[in-house]
């Protein structure tokens, strides 16, 4: 009996750790994943200036257009509705949220350290820049005691370069 | 039965480096596409060949590539028509260690990973 007991314990400890290494391999993933949405996002917002005002020497980004394609992007990558609530496909079950920050020659003195409220992120703004953080929400964890865990959250910077 | 779990854990490390290394080679042709305006055929042919060489057990006919490339430009006001689209899937062919304990077949056992998204082009209108 006592052979039984322990290896019925054993067998029970092991589901645990397998459930657990599974779908923390699954979500350093989907983290990994959410990284780069943000840089695509960012490098998203960066595409779109008021020609204008660059006649003049001056790169002011329109936040209009950004923001929508920002948007776009989110929820092309992230397989989301467009309440950005993700798709049954998604890996993701909350709805995301997103904050665009725009630094440009209408509002910034550089250079300029941007930090993170969110994630503690910094970079030095030295030139027109769009910084994106998204809120994916919790991960997936199949282990009752792990869920409500903190928030999946990651942000990039993406620095309007002439070509 | 207790010597499925090490190997399954295996396994999955194995299939995410697998796919990571996926998204990494897919990444570096979004980034060319997006720079050329779409996705050139040396682009596509180049993609093919990295992922051939990454994953040894892919044939080209695995490899699933639908993606835009008729040329797109930068333009003043955000147009998801000017978008350089992608959707390139390969399989992953292992997902469970110890599959015939399962009573799974070798074609049942496999999956599809998928990469899809668009970026924008750089390169200004004409």
């Amino acid at each position: 009996m006592k052979p039984f007991i322990v290896g019925m314990a054993i067998l029970i400890l092991s589901l645990f750790l397998y459930a657990f290494n599974s779908d923390l391999i699954l979500n350093r993933h989907a983290n990994a994943d959410l990284r780069t949405v943000c840089e695509e996002a960012s490098v998203a917002g960066t595409m779109f200036i008021y020609e204008d005002q660059y006649g003049n020497g001056n790169v002011i980004f329109n936040q209009d257009e950004s923001k929508k394609a920002i948007e776009a992007e989110i929820k092309s990558m992230l397989r989301l509705n467009d309440d950005f609530t993700p798709f049954p496909a998604s890996y993701w079950q909350d709805q995301v949220t997103y904050k665009a920050y725009f630094y440009d020659d209408s509002n910034t003195a550089y250079p300029y350290l941007f930090v993170d409220p969110d994630t503690g992120f910094t970079h030095l703004v030295k030139a027109p820049t769009v910084v994106i953080t998204v809120n994916a929400g919790e991960a997936r964890y199949s282990l009752q005691f792990l869920k409500n865990g903190a928030d999946n959250i990651r942000s990039a910077a993406h620095t309007w370069e002439e070509r | 039965m207790l010597l499925i779990f090490p190997l399954q854990n295996v396994q999955d490390l194995i299939n995410q480096n697998r796919i990571n290394k996926f998204s990494n080679i897919v990444y570096v042709s979004t980034q060319t596409a997006r720079t050329d305006g779409r996705f050139t055929q040396s682009n596509i042919e180049r993609l093919k060949t990295d992922l051939m060489s990454a994953f040894p057990d892919l044939s080209e006919a695995d490899i699933y590539i639908d993606v835009t490339t008729t040329p797109k430009y930068r333009t003043d006001e955000f147009d998801s028509r000017e978008a350089i689209s992608y959707d390139i899937r390969i399989p992953v062919r292992k997902i469970l260690a110890a599959p015939r304990f399962f009573g799974l077949t070798d074609s049942e056992n496999q999956y599809i990973s998928r990469r899809t998204g668009f970026v924008l082009s750089e390169v200004p209108m004409p």
